[in-house]
């Protein structure tokens, strides 16, 4: 379990997201326990992997702060407004939704290059737009990226479905907010990822409370993943500054197609979780 | 308020919440770890044992290695909240009133969606 952790923190924190899709069906797999004991380490272990690699990322100048901020209100408004979807639709259908939008998203992703998507406002910006302006030094690249995020009331709305999503059909909001960043908002995918990571706790802590005041909580198993995912989110944070903005893409993409087909799959009821 | 300023503000409270980031987690590692150990030492030891709020803050009180394991786990909850309560007091001070007001809603939230969930 250790290992797997270790394996989930590496992956998690170069790619922005928690991981909880992964850690779920895993832990009620292996150790067969109950549904909300794996939800609930599944919640901790996503605080520790926001605050391993954030705190790294933040060193590195790679979260844009006030981006973060910005989008989380709507994350976590998202999330506490509860299944207004699950009342239009039902959840299979929002699944295999789901599925087609996360596998378009990799191809998209794909073939639109970030070069093409990152830009840098010419001429005066409002006062409200030149706040989220940011920087950061890519030591894969060699050079000092700087970009002005676009789109930002789309964004705003993608992080409110995001977070709506996670609670219903069991996907963190990283999987949506990464690209949703990138793609529309011209966020370059490092600091999407990174922003996206500084998030993740927030989201995730709300709902930690609820499980660990209602008893959900099994100490020892909590803490033998958080280790892990604190040992794989070092290594990870520490990686993705070093790899090219493509290759991280690509890597995304991945995993938008592998999650996609998870939903296909729920959708077609062969997996619980 | 000028914007050639805001660069080095950003970068400022990059800095202050990466310490507060890094603090928060290391001390709960070191929680996490020194409690497996003197667990380990405990004969017949069912890692996936749970427990209620109750028996967690007796075991706490207690200091046991459950109770360790416990305050390792509540540091982790505690940072985020650490750093929200941080970045609201850094926004105050540069009177960044747009980012106080998201602060506090994400507060509000986060308090209103502990309410709803323990009710």
């Amino acid at each position: 379990m250790l290992l797997i952790s270790v394996a989930i923190g590496i992956i998690g924190s170069i790619l922005g997201i928690g991981g909880g899709i992964f850690l779920v069906p895993i832990l009620t797999l292996i150790l067969d326990i109950d549904i909300r004991i794996a939800a609930a380490t599944s919640l901790v272990a996503i605080i520790v992997m926001s605050s391993t690699s954030s705190s790294s990322y933040l060193h590195e100048g790679l979260v844009n702060v006030k981006l973060g901020m910005f989008l989380e209100t709507f994350t976590t408004a998202g999330a506490v407004i509860g299944a207004v979807f699950v009342v239009i639709l039902e959840p299979s259908t929002i699944e295999i939704v789901l599925g087609v939008t996360l596998v378009y998203t990799a191809i998209y992703m794909q073939l639109k290059k970030e070069e093409n998507i990152i830009h840098k406002g010419e001429g005066p910006l409002s006062a409200f737009r030149s706040r989220f302006r940011s920087r950061f030094r890519d030591p894969a690249a060699n050079k000092v990226v700087e970009y002005d995020v676009e789109n930002i009331g789309k964004g705003a709305a993608g992080s409110f479905i995001a977070g709506n999503l996670s609670g219903l059909v069991g996907i963190g909001g990283g999987i949506i907010k990464v690209p949703a960043m990138n793609i529309w908002m011209g966020v370059p995918i490092k600091a999407a990822t990174a922003t996206s990571n500084f998030m993740l706790g927030v989201t995730a802590v709300a709902s930690a409370i609820v499980y660990i005041s209602n008893g959900f909580i099994a100490p020892a198993l909590t803490a033998v993943v958080a280790i892990g995912i604190f040992l794989g989110a070092s290594i990870g944070s520490r990686t993705l500054p070093r790899i090219s903005a493509g290759r991280v893409r690509t890597a995304f993409a991945a995993i938008l197609v592998v999650i996609g087909i998870l939903m296909f799959m729920k959708a077609a009821g062969l997996v619980v979780s | 308020m000028t914007i050639s300023r805001k660069p080095a503000v950003d970068s400022n409270i990059k800095i202050v919440l990466y310490k507060i980031l890094l603090a928060g987690i290391l001390c709960a590692i070191i929680f996490l770890i020194v409690g497996l150990i003197l667990l380990s030492s405990t004969p017949g030891v069912d890692i996936t044992e749970e427990l209620s709020l109750e028996a967690l803050i007796e075991e706490i009180s207690s200091m046991s290695p459950k109770g360790i394991l416990g305050i390792g786990i509540l540091l982790i909850i505690a940072t985020p909240l650490i750093r929200i309560l941080t970045t609201t007091i850094v926004f105050l001070k540069e009177r960044d009133r747009f980012l106080v007001i998201i602060s506090l809603i994400v507060m509000g939230i986060i308090t209103l969606g502990f309410i709803q969930g323990s009710m």
